[in-house]
């Protein structure tokens, strides 16, 4: 999505429809209450997001080591392996791999990464035709849109609208939205795409540096498909999905899927750890600005993030403005602070699409302090001379004004007078803080008179 | 002073993103902390098989039991295949496959690694085994077997696994399987699905339709 907005401005188109915002916030709520349900079914629920926690922070903290191990295993276990510091290198890598091959047409399973780097678009530049083969995925690629949500990537379409889609692209019946019939649609359009790619990328969930495997997780079962049809198979992952152990594995299954959707584990958890004969397998590891994220003290811990998407479900900001308000691949509380590590100007306004609530690191299954870390952006980003220079003015005078009796008192007359007399030159759209606001009723003196004026109310 | 800078300059020019990647990660110098203990007294379920049937049939599994093997072939014959014609309408005689080798006369054998994988793309019924089971999510351990895409491109998927073999949960699995040597292995729980429209729960997203458990005795 490639748009100048910021935040608020995207958020008030989302929120023309009060219909569809009143659906979505809903919607997620209850996957939200889904996920309770299940991790009040375990005990031990706090030890593992604890224990989760404690691998993701060592892991990070040897994780050169982690990445050399990997790299050695997967090669001993024939899987080719190339190192892309940032977006641009990481689509060249797969370009070449494609046309080394001759192959002009490539299927995909969800790859938040290859969003991040905008792989489609650069493949289609070069003459790659990309299908994305996870429904929500494929629903948002024919809409030309990108995925709101990490997790339900057309969490904002309407069935009606996927009705409408699909009988664009699809030749489905004019008027049919019936969830079953689009799917099964889908699924034979898709299945005529697994058969005929010769090459498949996917995601990497989990790679596990003492075995040099990779664990993809999907419900739907297009991973698997893609990559067990494809002579060539391309995983694409980031340099901060190594765990150290498979033992690590029972760990993050268990939190993974219970936290995204409220299920005890996805449907498939496939283990990559040859290729299959006469297969190539490769690995991509990405850094593209991890790296600079893990030297930031304040934002290292957000590289924990194992992409549940928990803290969007329960984000009252998210929830009522949408995803794509946040205007980058990953959106909602954690893309808020992955976002302005890539592009600190592109992306100022989004640690400022929060109440601070906490709710996010509440429910977040690897314990990042999502809501601290809003907060230090907003400090780092107003230092760094980012924000809205009239929000500092404001604030300035805000502090000089409450720091001092007099002008407090001032001010405070001043705002009873106008609100009483003048209530118009505040009750209009000028003015912020009337934007879905009812200014107050003026009260008739302020504590400081009334406290002076006690005695005649009959205090003894 | 300068020649210094100079060489500096192409080093890096010439250095590999690898090289620059790890670099990159030491310069940020992260002060090692150390490796968690195991997750202590994880779930165990009074009856763990029952656990698991009920998790499986909360997920839309058929759970079955069986004697034998002979048992699982009379019972897919004479009740379940019919099951699945009616329940999906098809008329016509199934493809059936196994890489069971007591399945034979009932389903085509696949015995040959080197098949290549898309002449499975009409294969209605696969049947093969799991190597255990897991009881708080019903997933099935299911190793690569002969052909990998197996499990996934049959519309129906029949897995046979031994009751006794139905762990608590995935910690003891890991236990179970440590380091494994499986080319290929996945962990299977139920029919593939998808909630992506409007989260209503569709069950034969890309995967098979249906999958039913026999459990054997």
């Amino acid at each position: 999505m490639h748009t100048d907005k910021k935040h608020a401005a995207l958020a008030d188109i989302f929120n023309k429809d009060e219909a569809r915002v009143n659906w979505h916030d809903q919607t997620l709520w209850f996957v939200r209450a889904k996920r309770d349900r299940l991790t009040h079914d375990l005990p031990e629920w706090e030890v593992l997001r604890d224990t989760a926690s404690q691998i993701k922070n060592h892991a990070l903290s040897r994780l050169q080591h982690y990445l050399q191990e990997f790299e050695e295993q997967a090669l001993a276990n024939g899987v080719q392996v190339h190192w892309a510091a940032d977006a641009e290198e990481h689509n060249r890598i797969v370009c070449e791999l494609l046309k080394k091959k001759g192959i002009d047409r490539m299927v995909k399973s969800k790859s938040m990464l290859t969003e991040e780097c905008h792989l489609n678009d650069y493949l289609a530049e070069n003459g790659i035709e990309v299908i994305d083969s996870d429904l929500g995925e494929r629903i948002v690629q024919l809409a030309k849109e990108m995925p709101s949500h990490i997790v339900l990537p057309c969490i904002h379409k309407k069935k009606e609208e996927i009705g409408d889609i699909f009988h664009e692209h699809l030749g489905t019946e004019a008027g049919v939205s019936d969830p079953q019939v689009l799917t099964e649609t889908a699924r034979q359009h898709l299945r005529d795409v697994f058969i005929t790619r010769r090459a498949a990328l996917t995601g990497v969930n989990f790679a596990v540096a003492e075995t040099g495997e990779m664990v993809v997780c999907t419900n739907e079962g297009n991973a698997d498909m893609g990559a067990h049809l494809a002579e060539i198979h391309i995983a694409s992952m980031g340099i901060e999905k190594l765990i150290p152990k498979r033992a690590h594995l029972g760990v993050f299954l268990r939190l993974l899927t219970r936290s995204a959707t409220g299920q005890p584990i996805t449907t498939y958890s496939s283990h990559f750890r040859r290729p299959r004969k006469g297969q190539e397998m490769h690995v991509i590891l990405v850094d593209n600005g991890r790296s600079r994220q893990l030297a930031r003290p304040d934002f290292k811990n957000s590289l924990k993030c194992i992409r549940c998407g928990a803290c969007m479900n329960t984000c009252p900001v998210y929830r009522r403005s949408g995803g794509h308000s946040y205007h980058h691949a990953i959106s909602g509380p954690i893309g808020s602070i992955l976002a302005p590590n890539l592009d600190m100007q592109k992306f100022a306004d989004l640690p400022f699409a929060s109440t601070l609530c906490g709710s996010c690191s509440n429910v977040c299954p690897v314990k990042i302090d999502i809501h601290n870390q809003l907060y230090k952006w907003r400090q780092e980003l107003v230092k760094a001379g980012y924000t809205d220079k009239k929000k500092t003015i404001a604030m300035k005078l805000m502090a000089s004004t409450l720091a001092s009796p007099s002008k407090f008192k001032f001010a405070g007359k001043m705002g009873r007078i106008t609100l009483k007399y003048a209530p118009f030159t505040v009750n209009n759209r000028f003015n912020p803080w009337y934007k879905g606001r009812e200014m107050p009723e003026p009260p008739k003196q302020s504590f400081r008179e009334w406290y002076k004026g006690r005695g005649d109310f009959g205090s003894s | 002073m300068r020649s210094a800078l100079f060489l500096l300059f192409t080093f890096e020019l010439f250095m590999s993103s690898r090289d620059k990647i790890i670099q990159a990660i030491k310069a940020a110098a992260l002060e090692e902390v150390p490796l968690p203990a195991a997750v202590g007294n994880p779930i165990t379920y009074e009856d763990p098989v029952q656990k698991f049937s009920d998790v499986a049939k909360a997920v839309g599994t058929s759970v079955l039991e069986a004697e034998s093997h002979q048992a699982v072939k009379d019972h897919l014959m004479q009740t379940y295949i019919p099951e699945v014609q009616t329940r999906w309408g098809l008329e016509q005689p199934l493809r059936m496959v196994s890489t069971l080798p007591e399945m034979e006369g009932l389903a085509e054998q696949i015995t040959d690694v080197a098949l290549d994988p898309h002449s499975l793309e009409n294969v209605d019924m696969a049947i093969m085994s799991a190597q255990f089971g897991v009881a708080e999510n019903s997933a099935l351990w299911v190793p690569e077997t002969m052909i990998r895409v197996l499990p996934f491109i049959c519309q129906h998927l029949v897995l046979l696994v031994d009751s006794r073999q139905i762990l608590n949960n995935m910690h003891e699995a890991y236990e179970k399987m440590g380091l494994g040597d499986d080319s290929f292995g996945a962990f299977i729980a139920g029919p593939s699905k998808t909630a992506d429209i409007e989260q209503s729960l569709v069950l034969g997203a890309h995967g098979p339709r249906s999958l039913a458990i026999y459990l054997m005795a």
